[in-house]
Formats: structure tokens, C-alpha cells, sequence
């Protein structure tokens, strides 16, 4: 068997692979290539591949049509990428890697509250920019008093969305001694309890953080329902963090509060326009962090989601049952 | 839904973007056919984008476009005149697209 990894792809994850099949391993990241439909295609009969993990790829109709894939893997929470109905009428095996960047999505939503807390980027730009020349008491005095933060501790934070980023953002907050509030329909006021989260409707959530932060999926229903009307409920002393989509906010109502000061600040991962370049507007404003989508940038990650899969399917190949299959179906079949 | 005729008013719009220096130039090279799939008005438009300009939408589909764009008209028209952006329309699943990554990325420019 051979397999067309264009995944990151941990050396550990590497090894257990090779025990079963010759691994074809071109890290997207490398190659700088992103192969969607037919140029998946091509590529896997190119390498002769009958099986592939894939991250940033998209495996279309097309791909299941053209090869007799044995499984494919999606280095992804879900296997958005993947024609999962294409695979099953083919009965291939959709393998991919929930919770994989959870950890690290958490951390940076902790870094952005703190950096915003701390005025930290607005801090680091302002010393930069080569203007601040303190030559007497009275000028250090307004620098001081200009770059005054706040804790954490002292903060409320109003989660949106308590899955599973949602969930490790709060248990962070608890070292913090945080009160945390939260809004999810799907999640008990019990289940909240457990990780310190007291359960809320919309409104009181956004009316009394200081940090609203959004871990909600993007689909038809969370379609940005923080809108004008949702954003004005926050304080003018809030900040709004948002390390989820952007199609949960309406991007240009957010921009306004903060362009008019209606809001203190925000620190942002995820754009409407992406990927995120130096011509994003919110660059220009001081009160805000800008990211380009690194939430789940991170070595561990990488390292998560090559065991979640390569251990995943080493089971599938040794005959045992799989963890996380998209389409369990198709094991029948196989059998 | 949205009338058919919206449709290629918003479409012709999207061509007289290619009368702007800026835009043209940063379609150089760039040769590949586009289809939209409407799937309210269950019909498509293609064009080819060729030589820094685009030609005129047409009614029909293609066997094979490079490029294609499926989602329904009240999206396009948010997209174009909405401030809808394309990545949040994808995002909640209101548009689908098919073709490379770098041609989707440079469609962008357009919407």
C-alpha cells in the first residue's frame, strides 16, 4: 500500500504508518501546494497512492470517482474537505482527528484576552513607533497612566459557544480565578458548572463581560448572530475576542463599534477575508490584536493529529475498530 | 429568490470589475473558464477570464469549468452588494466551490 500524506505529519505518526504501508510524505506546508478536486487526483496517480491524509487539501467527488482508495485521513477537527457521501457510496474509510487543536485554539484566546488586558500590542507599536521620549516625571506620569490594563482575576469573561475550545478556555480561566459566564444552548447549566461556568442567556452574557469570547461553530443557525444589536449590549470597557469564524460576527458592525470607540478592543484571529495580509483594516486600529488565523498553528497540533490519525488507522488496519471514522457505515461494507 | 434578470445585472457587474486597471492586472496570465450554479434558479452562467478581461456571461454550463461556484442567487447578490463576504458564505455552507485552491483565492479578488 501507499499513502499520500500532504498533512503536517509528526515523524512518530511517520513510523507507525510505515509499518503497514510506503509513505509518500509531501507536507503542503513545504510544497506550498494546495491540491483541491482534480489536482488531488492527479497527484495520487502520480504516486501510484491508494490511500492519502490530507489537511488543507479537498477530496471532491471527483477524487473517489477517479481511485479505489483504501481510506483517506483529514488532519482536521472534521473532515469538512472531504465528499464524506462520495466516500461511503465508494465505502472508503474517512478518518480525521476531533479536538486536535482545541489546546492550542484555548491558549491563544487566553494570549488575546491578556494582550488585550495589557494593552500589550498597542504597547510594544507605541514604544516602535520611535515618538516616546520621556524626559521628565510628568511625561513618564501620562505614558503610565495611558497603558493602565486590567487583570484577568478581576474580569468577567462570557464564553459563547462551551464545546470543546469553549470548555478549555474556561478551565484556563479558573488559574485565573475568573468569573465565567456562558451561552450554549446544547450544554447544561450542570455541565457548565463542572468547568466553573455559570449558565446565562445572550444578553445578561453580553451585557456584563469584559470579555465576550466566541467558540461556536459557523453554520445556517450561529450565522452572525453577534450583530449591531448584540455588539451595543457589550460595555464600551469590553473586549471581544473571536478565535472561532467570522461568519458568527457581522464583521462591519464589529469594526464600527471599535472604530467609534463603542467598544474597548478586540483581538482577532479569523477575518472575512482570509488569508489575513498587512491590508487588513483592522490593523489600523490601535485597540485591536490582529492574528492571521494561527489558533491551531502549532507544533503540537501537528504532533495531536498525526497520533489521533496514525493510531486511528493502524487500528483499521490491524482490523480493530476505529476511533473516529466520519462514515462507521462503510466498516460493514468492508467486512 | 432573486429574478433571473438580477442575476445577470449583478454577474455584468462582476465583468465591468476587469474595466479597472488594478484588477486587470491582477489577472495576467491568468486563463480559466467560470461557471455559477444557481441552485434556486436552477440554472448556470459561465464566462472565461482570458487575456485581463472577462467575456460576456452566458447562459448554459460547461462539461468541464475550471472554476465553479454553486450556491443560490440571494447569496450572490449579498456577496456582490451585501457586503456578504465569500469565505462566510462558505463557511456556513451557502456557497460550495470547486477548482485550485490559488484560482478560488484569486476569484476572491472579484467578490
Amino acid at each position: 500500500m501507499r499513502v499520500l500524506i500532504t498533512a503536517s505529519f509528526h515523524e512518530e505518526g511517520l513510523k507507525l504508518l510505515r509499518q503497514h504501508a510506503t509513505v509518500i510524505h509531501e507536507d503542503w506546508r513545504n510544497t506550498g501546494r494546495v491540491l483541491w478536486g482534480e489536482e488531488l487526483l492527479e497527484k495520487l496517480k502520480e504516486d501510484e497512492a491508494d490511500a492519502a491524509i490530507i489537511e488543507a487539501d479537498a477530496a471532491t467527488e471527483e477524487v473517489f470517482e477517479g481511485t479505489t482508495l483504501k481510506f483517506i485521513g483529514c488532519a482536521r477537527d472534521s473532515p469538512k474537505e472531504i465528499d464524506v457521501d462520495a466516500a461511503t457510496a465508494k465505502g472508503v474509510p474517512v478518518f480525521y482527528a476531533p479536538g486536535r487543536n482545541a489546546d492550542s485554539v484555548a491558549d491563544l484566546t487566553i494570549l488575546l484576552m491578556l494582550a488585550q488586558a495589557r494593552k500589550l500590542i498597542q504597547t510594544d507599536r507605541l514604544l516602535k513607533s520611535g515618538i516616546i521620549q520621556i524626559d521628565d516625571a510628568g511625561e513618564f506620569a501620562k505614558l503610565h497612566e495611558s497603558l493602565k490594563g486590567n487583570e484577568l482575576g478581576r474580569s468577567t469573561v462570557g464564553i459563547i459557544g462551551l464545546g470543546q475550545i469553549g470548555v478549555r478556555v474556561a478551565k484556563r480561566l479558573q488559574g485565573f480565578e475568573t468569573r465565567v459566564l456562558f451561552f450554549d444552548p446544547n450544554v447544561s447549566a450542570v455541565k457548565g458548572k463542572e468547568v466553573g461556568a455559570e449558565k446565562v442567556e445572550l444578553e445578561p452574557l453580553m451585557r456584563q463581560a469584559d470579555f465576550v469570547t466566541l467558540h461556536t461553530r459557523a453554520t445556517p443557525e450561529t450565522f452572525r448572530m453577534i450583530g449591531q444589536e448584540q455588539l451595543s449590549w457589550m460595555k464600551p470597557t469590553a473586549h471581544l475576542i473571536n478565535t472561532a469564524r467570522s461568519a458568527i460576527i457581522d464583521e462591519d458592525a464589529l469594526f464600527e463599534a471599535l472604530q467609534e470607540g463603542r467598544l474597548a478592543g478586540a483581538g482577532l484571529d479569523v477575518f472575512s477575508r482570509e488569508p489575513v495580509d498587512s491590508n487588513n483594516r483592522f490593523l489600523a486600529l490601535d485597540n485591536v490584536t490582529v492574528t492571521p488565523h494561527i489558533g491551531g498553528n502549532t507544533s503540537d497540533v501537528v504532533y495531536r493529529q498525526s497520533m489521533i490519525l496514525a493510531a486511528d488507522i493502524d487500528r483499521f488496519l490491524k482490523g480493530e475498530i476505529p476511533k473516529y471514522l466520519a462514515n462507521p457505515e462503510v466498516l460493514k461494507s468492508l467486512k | 429568490m432573486v429574478t433571473k434578470d438580477k442575476i445577470l445585472e449583478v454577474l455584468e457587474g462582476v465583468r465591468g470589475q476587469f474595466e479597472d486597471p488594478a484588477t486587470k492586472s491582477k489577472f495576467k496570465g491568468f486563463d480559466r473558464t467560470l461557471q455559477f450554479l444557481f441552485t434556486d434558479l436552477k440554472t448556470s452562467f459561465y464566462t472565461r477570464i482570458h487575456d485581463e478581461t472577462m467575456d460576456p456571461f452566458t447562459e448554459g454550463e460547461l462539461e468541464k469549468p475550471n472554476l465553479l461556484v454553486t450556491t443560490d442567487s440571494e447569496t450572490l447578490v449579498g456577496i456582490m452588494e451585501g457586503g456578504l463576504s465569500p469565505l462566510d458564505a462558505y463557511s456556513v455552507g451557502k456557497l460550495k466551490a470547486k477548482g485550485s485552491m490559488s484560482d478560488l483565492m484569486k476569484l476572491q479578488i472579484l467578490m
